[in-house]
């Protein structure tokens, strides 16, 4: 498995990797058309001065929950960001016999995104955040 | 009404809430909580006369939470309403460090 | 919605019933598969079911079209209590992988058919989408739109409501130990949501509705019957 990150400023302050799952991925990819500035940075060279935000995106079903976990516990000092409703609680398939309520019942999380989807603006206030905290 | 139609987040105008519970029960992912209790209403016309009728009561709201780490932000429950008491408020409701932190009651749904 | 006299290609005037429908004898599913593939619809479309509670028994459908996208849907009714059906995957290959689906979903065996799970994992007791599956998150997850408005006691001489897709706990749940087990169809009734209704009236509908749909089945059998005699 091969997890790269993006220098979402160029400048790199934020290494972002993306695990895009359903739906609210397509908001991401919205918003790294629109703000991503830097290039591919591999695992291998992220140093401990890195900032380095896991953002899930979409619906985490239990089939998937085991490489989900695998891509966050490999990416070092990994702030994860619950982007959208599903990856924060469920969303409305909380109820669902085969979906994970949420990331959060896995791993610590540094930003949770409400939305059904969040627009693509959204992401950039979770970065402030993680960025400022 | 609504501004722009945006589906942002959520207004509770709390004079219009009836505690009528019809925005919890239409939720489909159950994320709206309300409790209520019943008050007798002293400005009803008939408590006033003092005529001898049964007390006239009104249903007034305790709690009203919504949990934005579940909203679909369909807007079904701005729909329901059958007295108006939620609208689109347009701005999106902003990412927070905890799912806690993410349930607004009446204050921050005003 | 649906077309009528399906084995003749009448449609009726909504466009959305232009497409040809049969219904098949599960004993030549997969001889009148065949038969419509080799009279030139080749594309196996899509192949899907329905729970048809009250009624006990599971409906078939496959869709096909041919090389200029005319569809037909051939289908099949087969019992809910056995549901056994031949695979098709002779006559379609991609067919195999709905298969699998409905295998997983509905608990459909299909005979010479792939057996593995596609979707749920091998852990997984149950079968999503027959009506009488429970979501069992809703039923044991408090329902914020049980409260009545007001006091509780206020409330008291209301029915109970429940919302979609959990069944009153009488009929399931919590149910009385001595009570015979709840049969499909009460619990596929019992969830579809509202004030909880009085044991008899629902008894009572179920039966009429059985009623009329087994005489709806019979008529369009004596006609589909008819029509290939």
């Amino acid at each position: 498995m091969t997890v790269r990150c993006v220098d979402w400023y160029g400048n790199r302050s934020l290494l972002v990797v993306d695990i895009a799952l359903t739906c609210c991925a397509l908001e991401v990819e919205a918003a790294a058309g629109r703000a991503v500035r830097g290039e591919v940075v591999e695992l291998a060279e992220v140093t401990a001065q890195d900032r380095v935000a896991v953002v899930v995106s979409g619906t985490v079903t239990d089939a998937v929950l085991p490489l989900v976990r695998e891509i966050i516990e490999a990416v070092p000092q990994a702030q994860v960001v619950a982007f959208g409703a599903c990856a924060s609680s469920g969303g409305p398939y909380w109820d669902s016999y085969v979906v994970t309520k949420g990331i959060g019942q896995v791993c610590e999380v540094a930003a949770y995104v409400p939305g059904c989807p969040p627009p693509p603006e959204a992401l950039e206030h979770a970065f402030h955040e993680i960025l400022q905290g | 009404m609504t501004a722009d139609g945006t589906h942002g987040k959520i207004r509770l105008i709390e004079e219009n809430c009836t505690s009528c519970m019809i925005c919890a029960r239409e939720c489909p992912v159950w994320c709206i909580q309300i409790d209520s209790h019943t008050e007798v209403d002293p400005t009803a016309p008939a408590q006033q006369t003092g005529r001898g009728m049964r007390p006239r009561t009104r249903n007034v709201l305790d709690r009203f939470v919504i949990d934005w780490s579940l909203c679909m932000y369909c807007g079904i429950c701005v729909e329901e309403c059958p007295f108006d008491a939620l609208e689109w408020n347009g701005a999106h409701v902003a990412p927070r460090p905890s799912l806690d932190a993410l349930s607004f009651g009446i204050d921050e749904l005003a | 919605m649906l077309s009528t006299r399906s084995s003749r290609g009448e449609t009726s005037l909504n466009k959305d019933s232009m497409t040809t429908k049969s219904i098949i004898e599960p004993t030549e599913w997969v001889d009148r598969a065949r038969a419509a593939r080799e009279a030139g619809y080749t594309f196996f479309d899509w192949l899907d079911c329905v729970d048809e509670l009250p009624v006990e028994q599971f409906r078939v459908v496959l869709g096909l079209q041919d090389a200029t996208a005319v569809p037909l849907q051939l289908e099949c009714r087969i019992p809910r209590q056995e549901p056994v059906l031949d695979s098709l995957r002779e006559v379609f290959a991609g067919a195999a992988w709905a298969e699998r689906e409905l295998a997983d979903l509905f608990g459909i065996r299909f005979r010479g058919g792939d057996p593995r799970r596609v979707l749920l994992p091998d852990s997984y007791a149950g079968y999503p989408l027959r009506k009488d599956e429970i979501l069992g998150a809703r039923a044991v997850t408090g329902w914020p739109g049980a409260k009545e408005p007001g006091d509780e006691a206020a409330a008291a001489g209301r029915r109970r409501m429940v919302p979609p897709g959990v069944p009153d706990p009488e009929v399931w749940g919590d149910r009385a130990a001595d009570a015979a087990p709840a049969s499909p169809a009460e619990v596929a009734a019992s969830a579809a949501g509202g004030r909880v209704r009085r044991a008899r009236a629902d008894r009572a509908r179920g039966e009429r509705a059985r009623g009329d749909r087994a005489r709806e089945d019979r008529a369009r059998e004596d006609r589909a019957r008819e029509d290939r005699g």
